[in-house]
């Protein structure tokens, strides 16, 4: 397997046509030691949990403290946690996070703008937008390969009253996130050939990356240019790279037949939770060829209205559900057992979860071990709990030491700090620091106390 | 704030532009949407259907309400890459299909074919650095496709790089001549325009001939190749879009309802209620009809599940065939089983978001967004409109916004239930949908049923307002700013007037605004 950053370097010893940020940026002092790789996965409408007009707890384990199989998968075997049992003891469970800033006008919409953000809204109701840029984004920026973006993927349909909101590249910067598992595929896949074809296929691609730089340079050099023009074609400009050509990211031929043989109807309801799988199996391959540091995956619209299958049976849509009534707004008739619904489908998104572990676990990561342990992965949520849909305990449930930084095996409370300092430490996990050493504390809105959550470090 | 803003000054009337005619200060490059690629990309090589590539592409993000709109269109590192692979995809795919091949390069010589070539996917001619640019690239591709001859290897090469040139990937306006009032753009922009507005593509032989010979310089000109292009069954499907985006029929097809309320419903209907709704709006558009005809029209398409919802006697199947509807009960779009299934819950008609839809979507007049969802209310009353009232009506928290702007929309249609279906009880409960509703400015309409709203609302200033500045959002791809209210004003005002939804837009195309950039220079704010 070729890795990227090898190719970089140089082929047959020539120097490459780097836009200037492209050799600037590669091989500085950031670079840190290990290989960690990140994933964020978000539910959305909050998780079942106690809070909320009597309802028992059914999510977090009865304890704080160390985890072991046995807590999880007997003590605790009515919680929604203790599918993760296998998992014990690479977990961290934290609680006692929240999000600083209020929804305008629609808890969904400020939630999924903020989980992965930690910045200040703009905007009304469901067009809120974030004000900086997503975890994601960063580690991006900072780990991978200038060119490379982090994977933004999503399961459920592209168009909705809230569609996709999770990754950001700047203020307002909404990215846009693939949801065809088999498109996803195709372009992790790259091409696979001799290297002389290899050094061809490069060699035209240069040819025609020069071209156009030089037409986009022409471009940007054209009269009177409004700022958006120039940052529009600028943002084209920086996106021309020559990349590496010959990486191979290969699934069995099975697995790639039953993402073809969905992809006409990837955004279908009955799809959404075989999509999810699919996604992290990506992800898990993206990782294992170092294809891409990081990245996120939204299961759902924003205010997720799939209608999931609990115990065998189609329920309403999770959104109400979550509401706990038969409507989309404020009032409606009562969902019978809506609580233990809710805790059903939460119940869907941990076995999504826990099959992105056992995917994470099957491959070797830079370490010499599992890639889990080389990967802190999240599973987070843009609402605490069903009604009234809180931004204060957000179920935030990490997976992977990040190559021995994180202090797994345990359920921690972080004590209701804002989510920015959670955040913080996972990106110091992944090996990012301070100019001077120190650990990175500053991400999301600059009003946002700065720091870490120390109990997660090992 | 700026746009709340314009719709304030459009919804009351009260801006002063006298300069109207002036053109707003707009970007100048849209990039293709992935509609428009694929049909540029069947267009430009001749392809027998559309290649399918774009369904790959990145998604572009859902900023703005159109799905052309410029917010959307930027080109990220993940896009790029995916230009990169479906440019070098369609280059192998052209030297190795004889028959596209040999429309595309007939010749030997690749001054010719850069030049001939190059016009089609710039959709301009190349100026002489470019052509030489690009021979000099042909000329050197042998070396790395070793496996074709020269000049085979040379189209395949520049076939690759054209298709990942800004000049195909955007739609440049870049001309700067200064003329009172505006900088009018060139003949070959306009012609983009024009396609790239009727049909979603590149311009066809004619448009580019009418460029080349100055046609496109003038209002008649304009107006004239509108005409043409508009007559092309293409043109039916870009304004479906419009509609499609515009009444958000994109929520109709994925509709749930109680099957112990509703034995027949199955999840198909909703995709029919969504197909019933783009024929509708077809048949509108292709009838000369307006704005109002969409409100108050009887006509109707149906299959066989739709007539049991309407309540029509005779045999259907599964095609669409049309009908007339009972004009005591069903007028135009708002009375249709598409707005009604979707604005409810699964066994009930949902008032507030009937209400919500029309102010938002018909009166384009902003509602502040609710506050977060309150716990449970106790809702009392005999029938769904007393229960709504109950928790949200005189009295209430929700009281200002509720009883005032959006329930008296939403009561007006308590004749259909969940599905669409017209009743006249409720619980046993006679129905009552009568209400009267406060525009902006303080006029009040009073109504008795949907059918009387759906005729008032016709006649009401602020929907042609509304219908406008959607419409000119669309056509020009960007938010709207406050240079363009003249033209909103002028068009809604035929609008209002009963001229056509054809006519309003052939009008906005002769207009400065389209044929034209502002003069201004307008950056960030």
């Amino acid at each position: 397997m070729m890795k990227r950053r090898g190719f970089l370097k140089g082929v047959a010893g020539a120097a490459l046509a780097l836009p200037f940020l492209e050799s600037m940026r590669r091989g500085s002092a950031a670079e840190p030691e290990k290989r960690v790789y990140s994933f964020f996965i978000r539910q959305g409408n909050g998780v079942q949990q106690a809070g909320y007009n009597n309802e028992p707890e059914r999510f977090w384990p009865r304890s704080l403290g160390t985890l072991t199989k046995d807590l999880l998968a007997t003590t605790n075997s009515d919680r929604t946690l203790a599918i993760l049992a296998d998992y014990a003891t690479k977990l961290t469970l934290v609680r006692g996070t929240r999000f600083a800033f209020p929804g305008i006008g629609c808890g969904h919409s400020g939630g999924l703008n903020q989980c992965l953000t930690a910045a200040n809204l703009t905007g009304e109701g469901k067009d809120t937008l974030a004000q900086g840029p997503s975890i994601d984004y960063l580690i991006s920026q900072r780990l991978n390969t200038p060119g490379i973006e982090p994977l933004t993927l999503m399961s459920g349909p592209q168009s909705a009253y809230i569609a996709h909101g999770l990754s950001y590249s700047g203020p307002g910067q909404l990215r846009g996130a693939k949801n065809n598992p088999f498109a996803v595929y195709t372009s992790l896949m790259g091409v696979s050939a001799s290297p002389e074809v290899l050094q061809q296929i490069a060699a035209r691609r240069r040819s025609v990356n020069d071209l156009v730089r030089t037409e986009m340079q022409e471009l940007l050099g054209s009269r009177q240019l409004s700022t958006t023009d120039r940052n529009r074609l600028d943002m084209h400009f920086q996106a021309i790279r020559d990349l590496e050509v010959g990486m191979a990211c290969t699934l069995s031929a099975e697995k790639v037949t039953s993402m073809q043989q969905i992809a006409t109807v990837f955004e279908a309801n009955e799809n959404r939770i075989k999509v999810a799988d699919m996604m992290c199996e990506l992800a898990a391959l993206a990782f294992a060829c170092d294809a891409t540091r990081t990245g996120t995956l939204q299961i759902g619209m924003g205010n997720d209205s799939t209608r999931y299958y609990v115990d065998g049976v189609l329920q309403n849509t999770f959104h109400r559900i979550s509401h706990r009534i038969d409507s989309d707004g404020s009032e409606g008739t009562p969902i019978e057992n809506a609580d233990v619904l809710h805790h059903g489908i939460d119940k869907i998104f941990a076995g999504i979860f826990k099959r992105f572990l056992d995917r994470l676990s099957e491959y070797p990561g830079p370490s010499g071990g599992p890639l889990l342990d080389d990967s802190v992965v999240m599973w987070t949520n843009d609402l605490a709990n069903g009604p009234p849909h809180s931004y204060s305990n957000i179920p935030q449930v990490l997976a992977g030491g990040a190559g021995g930084f994180l202090k797994t095996g345990q359920y921690l409370d972080a004590g209701n700090v804002t989510h920015n300092k959670l955040l913080n430490t996972i990106i110091n996990a992944v090996g990012i620091r301070n100019g001077d050493g120190s650990y990175y504390d500053s991400f999301g809105d600059p009003s946002l106390p700065r720091g870490v959550i120390d109990a997660m470090i090992r | 704030m700026q746009r709340l803003l314009i719709t304030l000054l459009l919804a009351v009337g009260c801006g002063n532009d006298t300069k109207a005619e002036l053109p707003s200060a707009a970007d100048r490059f849209p990039r293709l949407t992935h509609g428009q690629w694929e049909a540029t990309v069947k267009d430009l090589f001749h392809l027998p259907e559309l290649s399918g590539l774009s369904a790959s592409f990145t998604p572009d993000p859902q900023l703005g309400r159109f799905d052309n709109n410029i917010a959307r269109l930027g080109v990220t590192q993940g896009l790029w890459r995916d230009y990169q692979q479906a440019a070098e995809a369609i280059a192998g795919r052209v030297v190795t299909d004889e028959t596209i091949y040999a429309t595309l390069a007939s010749g030997t010589d690749p001054r010719a074919f850069v030049t001939t070539f190059g016009a089609r996917a710039f959709r301009r001619p190349l100026t002489q650095s470019e052509v030489d640019r690009y021979v000099a690239m042909f000329d050197n591709a042998a070396a790395v496709f070793p496996q074709h001859d020269a000049f085979k290897a040379g189209v395949r090469l520049v076939v690759q790089g054209m298709l990942q040139s800004p000049f195909f990937l955007y739609r440049t306006e870049l001309s700067y001549a200064k003329e009172a009032g505006g900088m009018p753009l060139s003949g070959y922009e306009v012609a983009s325009r024009l396609s790239y507005l009727f049909w979603n593509s590149m311009p066809d032989d004619a448009l580019f001939t009418a460029a080349k010979a100055g046609e496109l310089n003038d209002y008649e000109g304009v107006r004239r190749h509108a005409g043409r292009l508009f007559d092309d069954p293409r043109t039916r499907e870009q304004f479906k879009r419009f509609h499609y985006q515009a009444f958000a029929f994109s929520e109709y097809a994925d509709l749930d309802k109680s099957t112990t309320v509703f034995p027949g419903w199955r999840r198909e209907i909703g995709a029919m209620m969504q197909e019933e709704a783009l024929r509708f709006v077809d048949s509108v558009l292709t009838h000369d009809g307006g704005v109002a005809e969409l409100l108050t029209s009887t006509t109707a398409y149906v299959n066989a599940d739709l007539a049991k919802i309407y309540g029509l006697q005779g045999s259907f199947g599964a095609d669409f065939v049309e009908v007339e509807l009972d004009p005591q009960t069903r007028a135009g779009l708002l009375t249709r089983a598409g707005f009604l299934a979707r604005n409810a819950t699964l066994d009930e008609p949902d008032p507030i978001h009937r209400g919500v839809f029309i102010n938002l979507g018909i009166l384009c007049r902003p509602i502040t967004a609710p506050p977060n969802i309150p716990d449970q209310l106790d809702k009392k009353g005999n029938t769904n409109r007393e229960r709504v009232e109950s928790v949200t009506g005189l009295g209430t928290c929700g009281e200002n916004c509720h009883h005032t702007i959006i329930n008296p929309l939403g009561f007006a249609f308590e004749n259909f239930d969940a599905v669409g279906a017209y009743r006249t009880t409720d619980r046993g409960f006679p129905i009552d949908s009568a209400a009267t509703y406060h525009f902006l400015d303080g006029r009040a309409i009073s109504y008795t049923n949907a059918v009387e709203l759906s005729k008032q609302l016709a006649a009401a200033p602020e929907v042609h307002a509304c219908y406008a500045r959607q419409l000119l959002e669309f056509m020009l791809g960007r938010d709207l700013q406050l240079l363009d209210s003249g033209v909103v004003r002028d068009l809604a005002q035929q609008s209002l007037d009963k001229v056509s939804i054809k006519d309003l837009v052939l009008s906005v195309v002769a207009s400065n605004t389209f044929r034209s950039r502002s003069i201004e220079n307008r950056s960030q704010p």
